[in-house]
Formats: C-alpha cells, sequence, structure tokens
C-alpha cells in the first residue's frame, strides 16, 4: 500500500487515469494538491508528503484557473531576456487564443521553484520527474541546445530571432529556405508553423487563425490547418508570435507512411522507450489532437524495419539518458525518408498521454507505477 | 495529396540507390531512384554528388528505367540534364525516365524548377516512358520520342508552351497522355486556344488515355472535349483533379462521343448530387464512371494541386 500525491488539477483527466492507475495496483487514490492551492500558498506539499510518498508533478492541463493562476504568477517574474507580450490576467481571454506563454512559462518557472522548495523541506519520497527537467523541457530553445551539446540528433536551430524581419535574415545568411517556427514554451502544435520560401514565394501552414481585434493581431488555435501565402501575412503571424519568444529549427522532411507523413511519439519509461505511436497527416502539424490518425507501435516496426527502429528507440533512450532525475518523457521524434536517420524534435515532460495505448499490457501510468516502485 | 514518392514507375519497382550496390544484386529489372534528402543537400554533395558516385557501379547497362528525386534548391536541373546526357551510354537500356519524383513534403509541386529538357530526347531516343514533375521553367523543346507510350506532365501550372508542344508534337507510339493543366496563380498560362490540337490529337494515331486534369478551368475543358473527334478513338477520358461543377459535367453528358468510351474518370469536382447521379448512370450504357472525391462548396474553390 503506497502512498501517492500528484501536484496537478483534480478533474484532470490524466489525474484520473493515474489514479485509475494506481487503483488497479492495488494502491490506494493519491492526494492531489492543486496548482491554485500551491500558488496561493494554502497548501504545504510538506504537509501532504509521508516517508516513501510518490510525488508526481502532473500538468495543468485544461484548467483554466490553473493556468490562469500560472500567468499571473508569471506577470510577477521580472522579464529577463527581453520582454514579451504580457497579458491581463484579470480579463476573462477568449476561447482558443493561444496562451501567452512566455507568461505562462515565467509562472511555471516560479510555481516550480516553489514546489522544489517544498519538495525539499519534504520527507524524504520518491518523485517520478523533476521540476527542473520540467522546466528544461519547457523551453524549447534552451532544451535544444542541451540535446545538442549532449551530442542528441536533433535538427538545426537557427539562432534566437525576434521578428520575421529577423528570420528572414537569418534564413538568407544561411541559405536555408523551410523552417518551423514553434513558440519556445509552447505545447501541442499550438503555435507552430511550418514557412517555406523559394525567395520570391512564401507560405506559411499553422493550426492557427489570425484575427485583429482592436488593431492588435489575436492568434486562435484552430483544428483547421491554415495556409497563408501573403508575405505581410505571415510578417504578422510571426511577429505576434515572436513576441512570446519563438524557437526555430530547419525543416527536415519526413518519411511517409501510405499517403501520409509521420513522426513518432514515444514515451521513454524507466530509462527504456516504451508506449510508441506514429502520428499521420497530410500537413506538417501531425499532432493527434488535430485529429490525425494513427498508427500503433507494430505497425511502425513493420513499416520501418526492425534495425531502424530499434536505433530510432536507441536514440530515444540515449536522450532520456540526459535527464536522470525524471521518470518518463514523451519524446517526437523525426524520422527522415528512408526510415535511417532520426531526429529528437520535441520533449514533453507531460506527454505519458496516449489514449488507448498498451505496453507489455500496462498504459504509461500503469507503467510508470511499476517503474517507480520496482525500479 | 502526392504525398508519397511512387512505389512504382511504367511498371518496373522503384528501388533508391542508397550507395549500396547490394541492390543489384536482386536484379536490374527496376526503376532506379536517385534522391537527395534533407542531411545529403546540407551537408553533403548533393543530387550530382550522388549521381558521380553512382556512375561506379555496374550493371546500369541494363537498368530500364531510371527516377530522379528530390535535388538540391541550389541544384539547377539543366546540371541534371546535363549530367545523364553526357553519361548516356552508361545507360543504354533506359526506357523510362521520371524527372522529378518529389514529394509536397519535400518541395511544394509549383516551386520544382525545371528546365529545358531537350537534350535528353536525342539522348535517350528509344524512351517509352516519361514522367516529369513540376512546370516553372519547364521547356520540352522539339519533343521528338517515336517510341513513346506514355508521357504524364504534372505541375501547379503548365505554360501554353508547353500544352501546345504536347499537343502538336508527333508521338505515333503514344497510347496515355495525362496533363495537369493547374491554375494561374501557380504559373498556368494554358488557355483553351492552346488545346486546340488535342481536339483531333493528330499525331497520337495510338491514344488511348487521355487526362487533362487539375485543371482551373475544367468546365471549359470539358466543354471543348465535348465535342473532339478523339473521344472516338480513347478508352479513357480523365478531367479528374479540376473544377468541374455541373456545367462541364451537362457537356459531357450531352457530348455525341461520350458512349464509346470505356472509363470516365471525374474524380475529385464540384458536381452536385443530382449530376452525380446522372453521371454514374452511364455505368449502365457500359462506361466506367469515377464520380468520387466530390469536394464540398465553399466561398473559394481550389484545384487538387496547386502548391
Amino acid at each position: 500500500m503506497m502512498h501517492s500525491l500528484v501536484i496537478g488539477s483534480s478533474d484532470d483527466m490524466r489525474v484520473e487515469l493515474f489514479q485509475h492507475a494506481l487503483a488497479q495496483n492495488g494502491h490506494p487514490p493519491a492526494a492531489i494538491a492543486d496548482y491554485r492551492d500551491i500558488i496561493r500558498g494554502d497548501v504545504h506539499l510538506a504537509a501532504m508528503i509521508q516517508p516513501g510518498t510518490l510525488v508526481r508533478i502532473e500538468s495543468p492541463g485544461k484548467s483554466e484557473e490553473a493556468n490562469q493562476a500560472l500567468l499571473a504568477l508569471g506577470a510577477d517574474e521580472p522579464a529577463e531576456g527581453g520582454d514579451y507580450l504580457r497579458v491581463d490576467t484579470a480579463l476573462p481571454q477568449p476561447k482558443g487564443l493561444i496562451a501567452a506563454s512566455r507568461q505562462w512559462y515565467l509562472g511555471l518557472r516560479a510555481f516550480m521553484r516553489r514546489v522544489a522548495e517544498q519538495l525539499n523541506e519534504s520527507p524524504p519520497h520518491r518523485l517520478m520527474n523533476h521540476p527542473d527537467d520540467i522546466l528544461l523541457m519547457f523551453d524549447k530553445r534552451v532544451c535544444h541546445a542541451f540535446l545538442e551539446v549532449q551530442g542528441i540528433s536533433v535538427p538545426p536551430a537557427l539562432p534566437c530571432v525576434h521578428s520575421f524581419d529577423e528570420l528572414e535574415a537569418a534564413m538568407q545568411a544561411r541559405g536555408v529556405r523551410r523552417v518551423f517556427v514553434k513558440l519556445a514554451h509552447g505545447s501541442s502544435a499550438s503555435g507552430v508553423v511550418a514557412y517555406q520560401t523559394n525567395g520570391t514565394e512564401h507560405r506559411a501552414t499553422a493550426a492557427v487563425e489570425m484575427a485583429a481585434e482592436g488593431g492588435k493581431v489575436q492568434l486562435f488555435n484552430t483544428r483547421r490547418v491554415q495556409t497563408y501565402t501573403s508575405h505581410a501575412e505571415i510578417a504578422r503571424l510571426v511577429d505576434t508570435l515572436c513576441q512570446h519568444r519563438v524557437h526555430v529549427e530547419q525543416w527536415i522532411p519526413k518519411a511517409r507512411m501510405g499517403d501520409k507523413i509521420f513522426d513518432l511519439r514515444v514515451v521513454v519509461i524507466g530509462g527504456e522507450p516504451a508506449h510508441t505511436l506514429a502520428r499521420l497527416s497530410h500537413n506538417p502539424m501531425t499532432n493527434l489532437h488535430l485529429l490525425n490518425e494513427r498508427r500503433d507501435r507494430q505497425t511502425v516496426i513493420e513499416h520501418m524495419g526492425k534495425d531502424n527502429f530499434a536505433r530510432a528507440m536507441a536514440l530515444c533512450a540515449q536522450t532520456m539518458a540526459h535527464f536522470p532525475n525524471s521518470l518518463y518523457a514523451g519524446i517526437d521524434l523525426l524520422v527522415a525518408p528512408g526510415f535511417r536517420k532520426h531526429y529528437v524534435i520535441e520533449m514533453n515532460a507531460f506527454g505519458d498521454l496516449l489514449h488507448d495505448t498498451l505496453f507489455d499490457g500496462l498504459d504509461t501510468y500503469a507503467l510508470e507505477i511499476q517503474r517507480a516502485t520496482c525500479g | 495529396m502526392y504525398v508519397q514518392h511512387e512505389a512504382t514507375f511504367a511498371g518496373y519497382p522503384i528501388v533508391d540507390w542508397e550507395r549500396d550496390n547490394a541492390i543489384f544484386n536482386k536484379g536490374t529489372n527496376i526503376a532506379l531512384a536517385v534522391r537527395t534528402d534533407w542531411d545529403e543537400n546540407e551537408n553533403g554533395s548533393g543530387w550530382i554528388g550522388k549521381f558521380n558516385d553512382l556512375l561506379n557501379s555496374p550493371s546500369l547497362e541494363q537498368i530500364p528505367a531510371l527516377v530522379i528525386g528530390m535535388w538540391h534548391y541550389e541544384e539547377s536541373v539543366k546540371y541534371i540534364v546535363d549530367a545523364l546526357v553526357a553519361n548516356k551510354a552508361r545507360f543504354s537500356n533506359l526506357k523510362a525516365l521520371f524527372i522529378g519524383d518529389i514529394t509536397s513534403e519535400e518541395n511544394e509541386i509549383s516551386w520544382i524548377k525545371q528546365d529545358n529538357l531537350s537534350p535528353l530526347w536525342s539522348a535517350f531516343p528509344n524512351l517509352e516512358h516519361l514522367t516529369i514533375r513540376g512546370g516553372d521553367g519547364l521547356e520540352l523543346g522539339d519533343l521528338k520520342l517515336p517510341k513513346l507510350k506514355s508521357l504524364r506532365i504534372e505541375a501547379g501550372g503548365l505554360t501554353g508552351e508547353v500544352v501546345r508542344t504536347v499537343g502538336e508534337a508527333a508521338l505515333p507510339e503514344l497510347e496515355s497522355l495525362v496533363l495537369w493543366l493547374g491554375t494561374s496563380g501557380y504559373g498556368a498560362t494554358v488557355t483553351i486556344a492552346d488545346l486546340q490540337s488535342f481536339y483531333e490529337c493528330a499525331g497520337k494515331p495510338k491514344l488511348k488515355y487521355l487526362g487533362l486534369c487539375d485543371s482551373e478551368m475544367a468546365d471549359q475543358v470539358a466543354e471543348f472535349i465535348a465535342t473532339a473527334p478523339v473521344l472516338q478513338r480513347l478508352d479513357t477520358l480523365d478531367l479528374s483533379l479540376g473544377i468541374l461543377t455541373d456545367e462541364g459535367a451537362l457537356a459531357l453528358l450531352t457530348s455525341p462521343y461520350i458512349r464509346g468510351l470505356k472509363k470516365l474518370d471525374l474524380h475529385f469536382h464540384f458536381c452536385s448530387d443530382g449530376m452525380i447521379k446522372k453521371l454514374e448512370e452511364l455505368s449502365q450504357e457500359g462506361i466506367e464512371v469515377d464520380v468520387s472525391d466530390k469536394q464540398r462548396d465553399r466561398d473559394w474553390r481550389f484545384v487538387a494541386v496547386g502548391e
């Protein structure tokens, strides 16, 4: 009988799934420390942890309150590294508006700092994922640089740009024509733009809708992937994203499965690549929540070939080895045509939500619990 | 659309050459594909470098088909053409050529930069199958290919000149002809005037399959071809992938020659459900009709492949 604590939102699907996995393993449900309560100072983690408690830091998820609280926390943080687009957290945000991710990240950072402090003051416990690792994975610029320095295969990044003009200049200076522009602190295709030019024409594909509101450009997440071909529009789109900080990488073409392109989501647990899915798409955005199709691990192995798949998994294991204080992460892997070359395109600290996917008969949460408790 | 590389070309399985000559041990009756990936373009010697390495391989003289895939943006097709022509003796058995097996993930079709390909015809006069993808900068010169059985040009848009060159070419063995006419936004300058020689297809006595696809002006093409005597000789008329509406479909239905066809391919279209029903009724007269992939009405309409 193991005591557990989840730092997360109580009505969140992820927490529910974790509770279910605990129950299936004969453990009592985890206590929950809500993001908002921690931020408000209504709880101290030390009071919720016993010796040997399994501590899980979960995503704030879709909880508006949790995310608003993080944004409010971020508003108080110094704007190091340059100013960014701030939002007034007192005002309600229109539905689907792309979050002010820099402000959100600064809030997350303050939050994780507090969590780390409180964990330090707590009885000895088993921490699944370390706050420092979570923060690293939520900063694409820093994470990319970190992985590159460790010799992990990643697409080459462009230097930091703060505007579309700077992006164009950086691309021209390097003879690069195709790039992925991502919010440095975004996730799940939010604010990702696949941009390409041949010198005279421009094309940007994004799951983003642009609207002008009171003279300002507003960006909304959309399930309908949009294509922009006007230079001015693309400049507006990228300039607006830059206000939240962007990370730019070269666009390496992906391999195909049938008439679609695909990439892989690999959940590494306890050092070993486990749950694996291929995400298929007709357009450059492969994320599953965009209603894209997925294929299971066996299909991927047959498609790529055993050796290529094994080497892709080895890359994932090698990548995760650089995060020894974290039990799991979801790695997005780019497979180039030919299936022989692989690149890590994203690390997801909360990337273990894979519906209806089993590995050795267990879902991600059950396998994490197993690895956390038995090793 | 066309996100995948083809699996076969001209009936031969496509096998990528990856600097491994072991592939020839399984036989040389293949379509050999030479394409460079991002890594080879960025850090390697591009397509020309890879091709030069290929020239060290044995067995090239037996290869019947060649597929030219992605090349570096900074390489010109002109150099690829020159390289092929300079080494034509090594490809003495070449019967089929595909220039531009490039997916949209690698490069937009309307951004593929083609060039004057005419030096290839005299270098490889025995070509039976020719596929070209990319219309920007494409010039065909004097299209003299006495043994050509199939010709296919896919593009975001074709120029009037290219279409006229194809239309007026004497291709005595040609059985299948497919042109993606495209949209003006992606380089198409072709007009109905440029299609005049397709009315009779005089220089193509063996033509059985005619495709005028992916056209912004599919209705006009349908009206034009509906009364074209060439329909009497054809097995298949293919007007797929374009902006075909009830207007164009009606012209086909009322064509004096349509019932001589074995197949009418109109997949990807903007016809109404009522018109689709009428077209499907043609199957009762022994004509196979493909009216799948109906497009929803929108404020704006688009061909299947522009970009």
